[in-house]
């Protein structure tokens, strides 16, 4: 099966529209929270327990007060002698005391058990779609209008208090809140029929101004994303070191910090834009709060100056009174919670499900035919009118060495990118011993090519990790290429070897390499790779003259039985390959050999001339 | 790192407060008042409704207008610190804000040499995650429960005290022991979230490498997916285990503490009720009973709330260490203050130098001298030192030993100001900065350029600089010319320049710069030959009678400056024209012959 090519496809289209063609359903929502949680045995039960034994905690409050007037005023009337008294009182307080501590204990146990699991499940989520990222294809990955229309996916699972883990631990809880809300609302029913109405629909019209109310925030967030953006790459690039020397040289700190505020302004003004339009809802709501506690306090009066209710129940009445409002808000407040949450699944979901991983195709034979042909080859990237390359040809033969020269911006990379297959042609095709590279699957052109990229990527992992690309190793082999790209004399002087930790993000006595022994690294990773295909993209570019010679002598060597191609700005130093390719102007100008190219008097001819005319009347008396 | 003391820490922490936003913490102390002053008002209307109805016996009519007349007080106080949570809300947004500005501030005035320290590197990485994360946001609230707290205690403890010093001390005594084992479940959890510190970072680093645009290649082309994703499933496994132990542990200590404070409000169930009854002193009335117990509750809630937040504050003040450590750190001090004129002469007079923090020697007695107008090429093989040279006389570090003299004085003597107007620079590693293209050619250091107008003068002088790199035509092209901003991150507008037009934009910097030496350092790296070859053509023309230091690879390079110095195992063991140095300079002909030999054999 042919690969997809899902970069050209989607190009030009509009991306919102395809990845979020309809919102997902509530029911797809509660599938994804719900689902995992049934592989936990008695996490139902836990639930119920918790609910139950949280739930309670509130009315066994609420009703101590009440309870010991009772007791007080039962003991006044039966007349008691001080001692009874005095046991009565111990006794019933220690009787609260023991079920106010049994409900406490039962439902922290219950919590703090399950709090692990709910991270556990976010967890999972989190890897499964930081796996996607790295499947998703280059050409989108690259393509900041792609990812932008992405929308705030990984806001579901960034944090344990938001996104999915908060709606968890929230959900948890709110079965506490509920049932504490229930029983308050029927002791309230009983005390006064009226309360209870009162408070929902005040609980209602609070739990309304509070959607208005971050209505009204969001209205402005947009802008703030914006702001919060462009300050964060501000604060990144004004805190780079790299930029220290030309700071201080050119003495610019001033214009940095001017600008710094400029952010800073505008994102107060923000904000206080924000202050100002959520405050319109202060007074209402607080209006609001103060009107349901005069008519339930009054309807609670009532009661008892009619007789419906004795001191000792006034008494506990007032404490329902204000535990159900505090719980019946927790009970909203969640609610709201999870609703605005709920929300982030929508980017998550349609990213999970989004096409943006193609494969298929077959396997290379690895001992076959490995010549290169681009035939007719037409490129530009995504939302670009330019044409990088232009209906271009050129062919590498099987197990020889071609170079790849051209001035800056020609397009030297892109052609790596579409023969390494991160990228496909718009026109024309690129095949691999005759088999069209979108024929071939993903892994196999992985395990074809070996490549040094122009910037050598070097990770926070171990040295063998960092060459093997895997925690097990062959570590002679590892040896071997080292000294290949001449670098084992370096990682030998380290007292770790090959266990030497590199960078200091996770170790603190990280090595730090110059940039040529990166090159030299990234170079030692390709051959440990090994593969059918190099591809090296200036891969000397830092190193000096020495360093460069020695590279090239072992150029040969390196690439022995291999299909290659070597990108490079210097012309001279190419001619260690079989064939040379002038790239310009989106396509192969010129190709042949080194004296083949001089002879055409061309470009590459130009090129070598004004180059060599440095090194030239010198070079006369040697040669 | 040394690890410091939670007292210096918190003094750390409230002198960056105030260098960071001057009078946020005062704020938030108003703010804590006023939430404790709902919270008292909150205890006090329960024994005012029941002094009203059970004391007085009023009717219901008097009874609704006294309740009118408490809530609406309530419901100012409501009103006020609702609008105070907001506005802090959005203060506390400020002030993480303002603290990454404080950072950037400081990465720019810190001594140069710091800069190339790892350990100075890896400390502002570390300070500036708990921004990234919110821990600092996290601190400011625990900041604000803990004085809140305090405030409700301290109105609470004059309430019961007054009715019954001994319950008093009963009550508070219980408080402390339960306080006491939450302070040591903190203490476990604070040792707990300290050793997930470091795997977190860990999980998160290699996180970061699958959104991390440079590394999109790599993700794509080797199996660095795989070994990445390894790492990130083994550390979630280790962090989902140790939260396991660390939830169960905290929920063991929150019951104990439970314990006590549940027997702390048993003491008071009894005591007051013997105090109804008339026993155990005089007897109180049913309001005095209500409010009794509610102030309690409420102090008893306030102080785990108290320790909480204590523990959580210290938690967090650990996390913030680096960030208060680097936010203090020393800030270059400029040492002299005699006024450079235009150059005359440089001299190394015996100048050794290593690295901070390494002992291996960069420079063993290096001395040469560079006079008026001369063009020097620098050669030597990498990490001979070269780029070292340039450090040194831009006063980026100090030598060891011996003296860098300019026009005859150390370098060190002058006014640092002064002495850098007299160099312009093209580092290997330049960066342009995230501003508009004129501002990166003029330079200003003063006044808020971002609202000038540019003079015609400077328009005029800044084309004449453009069109010597070959810039102008590019720049002219573009929709806002001179005003065009060249970083995408920062203005959405901005142009994206190629690497060779940003050295060009970099070199017509160097240029325009009015001073009397140019520096070089690999000014050509990312230039085509064909451009290479027009910079190297027009070199003079560009320096302009300045006296010019330049650093290349190309060997060819030296071939059009008047000298040549060599550096070679840290000293400099050749100076004199290419001619002379072919002859009798082994090193110096060597790396001329590996290039050279391409372009015999045509």
């Amino acid at each position: 099966m042919r690969r997809r090519d899902i970069v050209n496809e989607l190009d030009g289209k509009d991306y919102a529209s395809i990845l979020h063609p309809e919102k997902s359903s509530t029911k797809d929502k509660l599938q994804l929270i719900i689902e995992p949680l049934k592989a936990y045995k008695g996490f139902k039960s836990d639930f119920v327990i918790f609910a139950l034994t949280d739930g309670l905690i509130p009315i066994v409050a609420a009703f101590s007060l009440g309870i010991l007037t009772y007791i007080v005023q039962r003991i006044l009337n039966a007349n008691l002698d001080q001692r009874r008294s005095v046991l009565y009182i111990v006794g019933v307080s220690l009787a609260l005391f023991m079920s106010f501590l049994l409900c406490q204990i039962i439902s922290i146990r219950k919590f703090h058990k399950n709090r692990t699991r709910f991270m556990r499940l976010r967890m999972r989520y989190f890897k499964a779609m930081t796996k996607k990222m790295g499947q998703m294809e280059l050409g989108l990955f690259e393509n900041a209008k792609f990812i932008a229309s992405l929308g705030d996916f990984s806001r579901l699972l960034q944090s344990s208090e938001t996104g999915l883990e908060g709606i968890y631990t929230r959900g948890f809880q709110m079965g506490g809140n509920i049932v504490s809300t229930i029983i308050l609302a029927l002791v309230l029913l009983f005390v006064h029929p009226l309360i209870v109405p009162v408070l929902i629909v005040c609980g209602f019209l609070h739990y309304y101004l509070g959607k208005k109310e971050a209505q009204k925030k969001k209205e402005t967030v947009a802008e703030r994303v914006e702001l919060a953006k462009r300050l964060d790459s501000y604060q990144q690039i004004s805190s780079d070191f790299r930029y220290g020397k030309d700071i201080r040289v050119f003495d610019m700190d001033g214009p940095f910090e001017t600008f710094f505020d400029r952010l800073l302004g505008d994102y107060r003004k923000s904000l206080n834009r924000r202050y100002r339009s959520e405050s319109l809802y202060t007074l209402p709501d607080v209006v609001l709060l103060a009107i349901m506690n005069i008519a339930c306090l009054w309807f609670l009066g009532q009661s008892y100056l009619a007789g419906h209710i004795s001191a000792s129940w006034l008494i506990s009445s007032i404490s329902v009174l204000f535990l159900f409002c505090q719980q019946f808000y927790l009970t909203l407040d969640h609610f709201i919670f999870m609703q605005d949450e709920f929300q982030y699944f929508d980017d998550f979901i349609d990213v999970m499900k989004a096409d943006i991983f193609s494969d298929g195709g077959e396997d290379l034979d690895p001992l076959g035919d490995h010549t290169v042909e681009f035939k007719n080859v037409s490129f530009k990237y995504p939302h670009s009118d330019t044409w990088v390359l232009k209906n271009l040809n050129l062919t590498i033969p099987d197990r020889s060495t071609l170079a790849l020269v051209g001035l800056n911006g020609q397009g030297k990379t892109t052609l790596v990118n579409l023969l390494t297959g991160l990228y496909m042609p718009q026109k024309g095709s690129i095949t691999i011993g005759g088999v069209d590279i979108r024929d071939i699957s993903k892994k196999s052109l992985r395990h074809t090519f070996a490549v040094v990229l122009q910037d050598v990527n070097i990770m926070a992992m171990t040295v063998g990790e960092n060459i093997a690309l895997s925690e097990q190793y062959d570590a002679d082999k590892v040896w071997q290429v080292l000294d290949q790209a001449g670098l084992k004399d370096k990682i030998a002087s380290f007292e770790k070897g090959l266990d030497t930790p590199l960078l200091k993000v996770i170790e603190p006595d990280g090595k730090i390499l110059s940039g040529g022994e990166n090159q030299k690294l990234g170079l030692a990773r390709a051959l440990y790779h090994g593969g059918q295909m190099m591809v090296l993209d200036e891969p000397t570019s830092a190193l000096d003259a020495l360093a460069e010679e020695k590279i090239y002598q072992e150029f040969a060597d390196m690439t022995k039985g291999k299909t290659a191609l070597f990108i490079s700005h210097r012309l001279a130093s190419t001619r260690f390959c079989d064939q040379i390719a002038l790239l310009q102007d989106g396509v192969i100008q010129e190709v042949g050999t080194h004296t083949e190219l001089l002879a055409m008097k061309g470009l590459y001819w130009e090129i070598y001339e004004t180059q060599a005319s440095y090194y030239k009347e010198e070079g006369e008396d040697h040669a | 790192m040394h690890k410091q003391s939670n007292f210096n820490l918190l003094k750390d922490f409230l002198k960056v407060s105030h260098k960071v936003k001057p009078g946020y913490l005062a704020f938030m102390m108003m703010q804590s008042l006023f939430v404790a002053l709902e919270g008292l008002f909150l205890v006090y209307i329960p024994k005012k409704i029941m002094d009203l109805l059970t004391e007085k016996q009023l009717g219901l009519d008097v009874f609704g207008i006294e309740i009118l007349k408490i809530l609406a007080i309530y419901a100012a106080i409501k009103l006020l610190n609702e609008l105070i949570r907001k506005r802090s809300n959005i203060s506390k947004i400020d002030f993480t804000n303002r603290a990454q500005k404080h950072i950037s501030l400081k990465v720019m005035r810190l001594d140069y040499a710091s800069l190339e320290d790892p350990e100075i590197l890896d400390l502002k990485e570390r300070a500036t995650l708990p921004l990234e994360y919110g821990i600092l946001h996290n601190l400011l609230l625990n900041l604000q429960g803990i004085l809140e707290s305090v405030f409700t205690i301290l109105g609470i403890a004059a309430l019961i005290f007054s009715f019954s010093p001994l319950l008093f001390c009963c009550v508070l005594a219980l408080s402390i022991v339960s306080g006491l084992i939450l302070v040591k479940a903190g203490r476990l959890s604070m040792d707990f979230l300290q050793n997930l510190v470091p795997i977190n970072r860990r999980f998160n680093h290699y996180v970061s490498l699958f959104y991390d645009d440079s590394f999109s290649k790599d993700m794509r082309l080797t199996k660095l997916d795989e070994l990445a994703y390894e790492k990130i499933d083994n550390y979630e496994y280790e962090l989902s285990l140790q939260m396991e132990k660390q939830n169960v542990l905290e929920g063991r200590y929150k019951s104990r503490a439970n314990i006590f404070t549940a027997l702390a409000k048993v003491l008071v169930y009894i005591y007051s009720g013997l105090r109804l009854l008339g026993l155990a002193g005089a007897k109180i009335s049913l309001g005095e009973f209500t409010v009794f117990i509610l102030a309690n509750e409420k102090l008893s809630q306030s102080s785990t709330a108290m320790v909480n937040n204590v523990m959580g504050f210290f938690i967090f003040l650990k996390q913030v260490e680096p960030l208060l450590d680097f936010l203090t750190l020393d800030e270059a001090k400029d040492r002299g203050d005699l006024q450079a004129g235009p150059f005359e002469s440089l001299e190394f007079r015996d100048v050794d130098f290593s690295y901070p923090k390494t002992d291996i020697k960069v420079l063993d007695h290096v001395s040469f001298k560079i006079n008026k107008g001369e063009s020097i090429a620098l050669v030597g093989r990498n990490n001979a030192g070269k780029s070292t040279v340039v450090k040194l006389i831009s006063r980026l570090f100090q030598p060891d030993s011996g003296e860098i003299l300019y026009n005859g004085v150390n370098i060190w003597d002058y006014d640092y100001g002064s002495y850098i107007a007299q160099l312009s620079h093209v580092f290997q590693d330049f960066q342009l900065f995230p501003f508009r293209i004129r501002d990166n050619i003029l330079c200003k250091n003063n006044g808020d350029i971002f609202s000038e107008e540019l003079s015609p003068d400077e328009e005029a002088a800044t084309y004449e600089v453009l069109a010597k790199v070959g810039l102008d035509h590019k720049v002219k092209g573009l929709e806002h010319g001179l005003d065009t901003w060249i970083n995408k991150h920062i203005n959405n507008e901005a142009t994206d320049l190629s690497g060779g037009e940003k050295q060009k934009l970099a070199i017509a910097r160097a240029l325009y710069k009015d001073s009397s030496m140019v520096i070089l350092d690999e000014p050509t790296a990312a230039l085509d030959p064909l451009a290479e070859a027009r910079v190297y053509d027009d070199f003079s023309k560009l320096v302009e009678n300045r006296t010019a230091i330049f650093i290349s690879h190309r060997m060819s390079a030296s071939r059009f400056c008047d000298r040549i110095l060599v550096l070679e195992d840290k000293r400099i063991t050749g100076d004199g024209t290419h001619e002379e140095l072919m002859k009798k300079h082994e090193l110096y002909h060597e790396l001329f012959e590996a290039q050279a030999q391409y372009y015999y054999l045509a």
